[in-house]
């Protein structure tokens, strides 16, 4: 034990309020410990002299009590909610009031979500024609990329051939199957 | 009014309109609180204004007060607030009566005693104590204050610190260990 610690426990030795078994603890220390028996005795000293020592000035104290009477009954009265709702009250109130708001917010959540889930309808397209005819071989037989025959053929040299043969545009190409299963 | 009522019940009155219930209070209180600001100002002037303010603070606040039976806790610190602003602000607001109001003559002792080598040799311990507290952080001194001096229940201090009892007994220790330290040979036999 340090210094520091023997020293908070005489502290709260002189105090009264050292738990039980630290102060079994102390007091058997204070047997056969001249040190610890001195700092004790140094505490008890200092507050004997506080408590004994340490002056107050004289004050007439029911002329103060007067005084302080008059001066309080000419200020404001306690404050208007105060009076209605002690400060207790006003905290309760409050705490109630974020109750009801919070039941609320969940009550009204979980009911939008359960009526969201309800009305969740996946949209069909019901299309009623001609069965479509199973291809016998690949749906594009041929991509060309460049000129078309007819700009081919006539070796022309117009500003749209010119862009059909140097500026290619992207061609996507999906699967059939792919199309059919969405 | 009812001298036997708790500090509780004469707080509810007071909220309830009825104005006399607070000189009760004031007749409870006014010792330890003057005493508290005494001890933090060293002027008996400064501990009355102090203490006036207190009391017309604590009066129009009331209201505020959510544990009516920790009064006291409550007005010492308002006390001990407003002492500390006083002190960093010195400034005097309030014309006293103060004539009217101190005893002539020096200072009491709460133990005087009738041998005057020994009240002088008191007066004397009582300066360097003084002068010893005023050298304390202003938590240790007010702990010290509360508890030792004025005898004010660990939790009353607590609620005036605003802090746990458990910090009020480390305080009240290190301004202790503190002041045995500066007081050195005066407390050894």
């Amino acid at each position: 034990m340090s210094d520091d610690d023997l020293e908070f426990q005489i502290s709260q030795y002189l105090d009264g309020t050292l738990p039980l078994p630290e102060r079994v603890e102390l007091e058997q220390r204070l047997g056969v410990d001249a040190e610890a028996r001195r700092l004790l005795a140094e505490y008890r000293r200092l507050d004997e002299r506080l408590s004994r020592d340490l002056p107050v000035p004289g004050v007439k104290w029911d002329r103060l009590a007067e005084h302080l009477s008059e001066v309080v009954a000419a200020a404001d009265g306690p404050a208007v909610a105060g009076r209605i709702f002690p400060g207790i009250w006003v905290r309760r109130l409050a705490i109630a009031a974020c109750l009801v708001l919070m039941v609320g917010v969940t009550v009204r959540h979980f009911r939008h979500q359960h009526i969201s889930a309800e009305s969740e309808v996946n949209p069909t397209l019901v299309v009623i024609g001609p069965a479509a005819e199973e291809a016998d071989g690949a749906a594009v037989q041929e991509i060309a990329v460049g000129p078309s025959a007819d700009f081919a053929s006539h070796g022309d040299s117009s500003p749209a051939s010119q862009n059909s043969v140097d500026r290619p545009g992207r061609a996507f190409i999906f699967s059939a199957p792919a199309l059919n299963g969405s | 009014m009812d001298a036997g009522a708790t500090d509780g019940q004469l707080v509810a009155e007071v909220i309830a309109g009825r104005r006399q219930a607070f000189d009760e209070l004031i007749r409870r209180h006014q010792r330890q609180a003057f005493a508290v600001s005494y001890r933090l100002l060293g002027r008996s002037e400064d501990a009355l204004d102090v203490v006036q303010n207190a009391f017309v603070k604590a009066f129009t606040s009331i209201g505020t007060l959510q544990q009516p039976e920790a009064f006291a806790g409550w007005l010492m610190r308002i006390v001990s607030n407003l002492s500390l602003n006083y002190r960093r602000g010195r400034k005097k607001n309030q014309q006293l009566p103060l004539d009217d109001l101190l005893e002539s003559g020096a200072g009491e002792l709460a133990g005087a005693s009738d041998d005057p080598s020994r009240r002088l040799a008191g007066r004397e311990m009582g300066g360097k104590l003084q002068k010893a507290l005023e050298q304390l952080p202003e938590r240790q001194r007010l702990a010290l204050v509360m508890f030792t001096v004025d005898e004010m229940p660990q939790k009353a201090v607590a609620e005036a610190l605003d802090c746990s009892v458990e910090a009020v007994k480390w305080h009240v220790f290190q301004g202790r260990k503190k002041l045995r330290e500066l007081l050195g040979d005066d407390l050894r036999d």
